[in-house]
C-alpha cells in the first residue's frame, strides 16, 4: 500500500482507463447487491440470504394460504 | 371449473413425496414430524384444472395439535372435492385410524396404500379389493418413492370428485354408540349440512369442544345431547372419547385381520426396531449421539474438510487468484487504492469465507446423510428423555435440529410447539446451536490455534446443547416459563439406506445458499469494511492510511472494544468482527480476512492463520468463539425471532438474554482459564467467580412453580413401526 496522502490527491491520482472501468464495475456490483438485498427483504423472501427450496423452514416462509388458528 | 383434491395422511406416509411427483414442485421432505405445518398446493401435472392441497401430516382429526387444527379446518370448512388419503402400507393399522375419520366427512375418499414396494419386500400381502369393500371406498396401490400408482390414484380421485360419488359408510361402531349418534344427528339436523351430519354427530359424542363451538349450540341442546352420551358411557363403562377410539381400533383390527397378511409375527422386531434397541437405549443413546456428532465434525472440520479448505485457501486463493490478480492489476496500472480494494478488500473478505465452503459442504453432506437415514428423528427422542428432567420436551429440540443448518428456519419451526411458554423458551434458545454460518468461525480458530482439531467443533456443538439445557433449567424456574412440559409423541420412521439424490440435493442447496450469501452480504460488507479500515485521520488530515490501527474502523472499534476486555479480546479488530457478525455470522471470518490480510498470503508467505494467532491466544480464541456462538444471532434470525414472538418486549428479552448469557459464559471461561494458566487473581477473576456462583444458584435452586418433572418422563412415548397410537 502506498504512503498516506490527502483525500484530494487520492481522487486525482492514477485515474486511468482501467481504474475508471474497474471502479465503475465495483460500484455497479455494490449497488446491484444492495438493491438485490433490499428487494429481497421487501418481497418477504427468506432473509437469511439463501435459497428456499432446500430449506427446512420453506413451509414457514411460504404458506400457500392463510389460515386462522384458534 | 377447477377441482381440489386434498392429500391427507399420517406423518412420514409419503404425502409430500407423492405431492412432489404429482405436481412437480420441489417441496422439502424430512424424516421427522413438524416439518410441514402449513398447507401447500400445486397443480396436477397434465390437469390444469386440478389443484392438489398437501395437508400437514396428522394422526387423527382431533383438535389437539396445530397440524390437526389446520388439516381439520381445511377439510371441514373449505370442503375439497375429494380426499386422497395416503396410507403407509407397512404400518396400516395406525394409518387407518385417520381413514375412518376422513370417510365420515362426507367427501369422496380414495385410499392410496403407499410404500407397496416395502410391503412386498417385507413379504406382506394386502388384499386391496377386500380392503376397499370393507372401508366402502376406492383403494389404490402406490409407491411414491418408485413413482408407481400416484397418477392412477389422483385420476381416481378426479373421477370421484366429478361424479361426487361416495361409498357406503362402513359400520365402525357398535349398536349403542350408533344409537347415540343417531339421536345426536336428529338433534342437530337443522344446523348442519347433510354431508357433515355424521361427522359432527360423532365429534359431539366425543365432547369435542371445537365442534360444539363451531355449531354454536345452546346450553339446553348441549345438555340434551349429553344425556344420550352419558347413557352410552354408563352402558359401556368408559368415557365417550375412549369408546370411540377403542371401537375404531377394534374395527380396524377386524379389517386388517381379513385383508392384511404379515410375513412377520405381529410383535416381532423389525430391523429398524433392532437398531433402535441400541441407538435409543437408555444408557448407550447419549454416548452414541456424542460419538456420531464428534465424527461429523471431525470429518467435516478436522480432516477431509481441513484438507479441502487448505487447498482452497493456499492454492486456489493464495497462489492462483490473489497472486495472479495482484500482478494483473499492477500490469494494467490500476490505481493502488483500487488494487487494494479488489485484492485485500473484496478477495480478502469474500475469499476468507469462500475458503470454508469445502468444510461447509462436507458438514452439510454429513448432516443430510444423518437426516436421510432417519437418525435425526432419533436424536429428538433421545434428547426428550434428558430435556424432560429439566421441564422441557423433546419437541423443543426439533427446532434446534433444524437450526443446525440455519437459525432462521430453526426459530420458525418453534411454531409446532403448542405450549406458548415452551415455545418462547425454545425461540430464545434455538440459536445456541451452531448454525452453518458459525462454522467458519470455528473452522478459522480450529485451524489457526488448535491445529485443525475436530474436537474444537465438537465442543462448540455440545456447548450449544449445554447452553440450551442450562437455559431451560434456569428459565423454567421463572414464573413466565414455569409449567409442565408437553407430552411428546413421536413416530420414528424406519431406517433406510441413504438416497444419493436426496443427500446431494440437500447438500448442494445449503452450500449454494452459503455461497450466495458470500457473494452478496459478505461482498458488500467487505467493500465497506475495506474503506473504513483503509482510511483515517493522519496528523489531522483525512486520507488513506498504511496502518489500519489508525483507521476510521479502528477508532470506532476502540470505543466498543473495552466491553470485551474482560472476555480476553478487548482490542478493536475482534470487537469490530463481533459486530459485523450481526449482519451474517460468517462475516466475522470475512472481517478477519480484510483486517488480517487474507490476500497477503502470496506476498510475504505469511498465512492469515499466523496473523490471527499473533493476536489471539488459545484461551482468548476459545472465549471469542464461545461469545460469537452464543450471543445474539444475525439480523435475519433476529427478524425471525421478532416475527415469532410478535411482541417487542419478548423480542428484546430473547436477544438480551442471549447476549447476557454469552457474555457471562465467555467471561467465566476466560477469567477462570486465565487463573488456571497464569495463577493471577484479579478483578475479572472475582467477577467470574461471582457470576459462576449466580449461575449455579439459578440452576440448582428449587422450582417453586412445578412438581418433579421426572414423574412425567413416562409421558414421552416412542412409537415403533408396529405400535398404535
Amino acid at each position: 500500500m502506498s504512503a498516506a496522502f490527502p483525500m484530494t490527491l487520492f481522487f486525482l491520482s492514477a485515474w486511468n482507463g482501467p481504474t475508471i472501468v474497474l471502479a465503475l464495475l465495483i460500484l455497479l456490483l455494490f449497488a446491484a447487491v444492495v438493491v438485490h438485498l433490499v428487494r429481497g427483504r421487501k418481497k418477504g423472501g427468506c432473509s437469511c440470504g439463501g435459497g428456499c427450496s432446500g430449506c427446512a423452514g420453506a413451509c414457514h416462509c411460504h404458506p400457500s394460504t392463510k389460515t386462522e388458528h384458534k | 371449473m377447477s377441482i381440489t383434491i386434498a392429500l391427507a395422511g399420517n406423518p412420514n406416509s409419503g404425502k409430500t413425496t407423492l405431492f412432489n411427483a404429482l405436481t412437480g414442485s420441489n417441496q422439502y421432505v424430512g424424516n421427522w414430524p413438524g416439518v410441514t405445518v402449513e398447507k401447500k398446493e400445486g397443480r396436477l401435472k397434465g390437469h390444469k384444472d386440478v389443484i392438489l392441497q398437501d395437508l400437514p401430516g396428522i394422526y387423527s382429526l382431533s383438535p389437539y395439535t396445530l397440524e390437526e387444527v389446520v388439516a381439520r379446518g381445511y377439510l371441514v370448512k373449505e370442503r375439497p372435492d375429494a380426499i386422497l388419503n395416503i396410507v403407509d402400507g407397512t404400518n396400516i393399522e395406525r394409518n387407518l385410524y385417520l381413514t375412518t375419520q376422513l370417510i365420515e366427512l362426507g367427501i369422496p375418499v380414495v385410499v392410496a396404500v403407499n410404500m407397496m414396494d416395502a410391503v412386498r419386500k417385507n413379504g406382506d400381502a394386502i388384499d386391496l379389493v377386500k380392503l376397499g369393500k370393507e372401508l366402502g371406498c376406492a383403494v389404490v396401490p402406490t409407491s411414491a418413492l418408485k413413482g408407481e400408482g400416484g397418477m392412477e390414484a389422483a385420476e381416481k380421485a378426479i373421477e370421484l370428485a366429478n361424479t361426487k360419488q361416495q361409498g357406503e359408510h362402513p359400520h365402525v361402531f357398535t349398536g349403542s354408540v350408533e344409537h347415540a349418534i343417531a339421536h345426536i344427528e336428529e338433534s342437530i339436523s337443522a344446523l348442519v349440512e347433510p354431508d357433515l351430519l355424521r361427522w359432527y354427530a360423532i365429534k359431539l359424542f366425543e365432547r369435542d369442544s371445537k365442534a360444539a363451538e363451531e355449531l354454536g349450540l345452546d346450553k339446553s341442546l348441549m345438555d340434551h345431547i349429553d344425556l344420550h352420551i352419558q347413557d352410552c358411557e354408563k352402558e359401556l363403562d368408559d368415557d365417550a372419547e375412549s369408546i370411540i377410539t377403542n371401537q375404531r381400533y377394534a374395527y380396524i383390527n377386524k379389517v386388517t385381520d381379513q385383508c392384511v397378511k404379515k410375513a412377520r409375527a405381529r410383535h416381532s422386531l423389525s430391523t429398524s426396531d433392532q437398531i433402535d434397541r441400541i441407538v435409543t437405549n437408555r444408557i448407550l443413546a447419549l454416548p452414541i449421539f456424542a460419538l456420531v456428532m464428534f465424527l461429523v465434525y471431525f470429518i467435516s472440520i478436522g480432516t477431509v474438510g481441513t484438507f479441502l479448505t487448505d487447498w482452497t485457501n493456499d492454492t486456489l486463493f493464495g497462489e492462483l487468484i490473489c497472486g495472479n490478480l495482484a500482478s494483473w492489476l499492477e500490469g494494467m496500472e490500476v490505481a493502488p487504492w483500487l488494487n487494494g480494494l479488489i485484492v485485500n478488500g473484496i478477495v480478502g473478505g469474500v475469499g476468507a469465507v469462500i475458503g470454508f465452503v469445502p468444510q461447509m459442504l462436507v458438514l452439510f453432506l454429513m448432516l443430510s446423510l444423518l437426516e436421510d437415514v432417519g437418525y435425526m428423528a432419533r436424536i429428538a427422542f433421545i434428547m426428550d428423555r434428558i430435556f424432560r428432567k429439566f421441564g422441557l420436551s423433546g419437541k423443543s429440540f426439533i427446532p434446534m435440529l433444524v437450526g443446525s443448518g440455519c437459525g432462521v428456519p430453526g426459530v420458525m419451526a418453534s411454531r409446532t410447539i403448542e405450549n406458548d411458554r415452551d415455545r418462547k423458551m425454545t425461540i430464545m434458545t434455538t440459536c445456541f446451536i451452531p448454525c452453518g454460518a458459525k462454522m467458519p468461525i470455528i473452522g478459522l480458530f480450529a485451524g489457526a490455534l488448535f491445529g485443525g482439531s475436530g474436537l474444537v467443533a465438537t465442543s462448540a456443538y455440545f456447548i450449544g446443547v449445554a447452553a440450551i439445557i442450562l437455559s431451560g433449567i434456569l428459565l423454567k424456574k421463572f414464573k413466565a416459563f414455569a409449567g409442565e412440559p408437553a407430552p411428546f409423541v413421536m413416530e420414528l420412521p424406519a431406517y433406510h439406506l441413504p438416497r444419493a439424490v436426496n443427500i446431494l440435493r440437500a447438500t448442494w442447496e445449503r452450500g449454494w445458499s452459503f455461497i450466495k450469501r458470500a457473494g452478496t452480504v459478505i461482498l458488500a460488507s467487505s467493500i465497506i469494511l475495506w474503506f473504513l479500515q483503509g482510511f483515517g485521520f493522519t496528523d489531522g488530515v483525512f486520507g488513506m492510511v498504511e496502518d489500519n490501527n489508525t483507521s476510521l474502523l479502528a477508532s470506532i472499534g476502540q470505543v466498543v472494544a473495552p466491553i470485551f476486555a474482560p472476555l480476553g479480546f478487548g482490542t478493536w479488530k475482534p470487537a469490530v468482527a463481533t459486530f459485523t457478525g450481526l449482519i451474517a455470522k460468517e462475516n466475522v471470518v470475512g472481517t478477519f480476512g480484510v483486517l488480517y490480510g487474507f490476500a497477503e498470503v502470496s506476498e510475504d508467505g505469511q498465512e492469515i492463520w499466523a496473523n490471527i494467532a499473533a493476536d489471539f491466544s488459545r484461551l482468548t480464541a476459545y472465549s471469542f468463539m464461545i461469545f460469537n456462538l452464543l450471543c445474539a444471532p444475525c439480523f435475519a434470525a433476529m427478524g425471525a425471532i421478532k416475527r415469532e414472538m410478535n411482541n417487542a418486549k419478548w423480542t428484546l428479552t430473547a436477544i438480551g438474554y442471549m447476549c447476557v448469557f454469552a457474555y457471562a459464559v465467555s467471561l467465566i471461561v476466560y477469567q477462570l482459564g486465565n487463573l488456571l494458566l497464569t495463577g493471577v487473581f484479579g478483578l475479572g477473576t472475582a467477577a467470574a467467580l461471582i457470576l459462576l456462583a449466580v449461575l449455579i444458584f439459578l440452576v440448582v435452586r428449587p422450582n417453586k412453580y412445578n412438581s418433579d418433572y421426572a414423574k412425567d418422563a413416562s409421558v414421552s412415548v416412542r412409537l415403533n413401526r408396529n405400535t398404535s397410537v
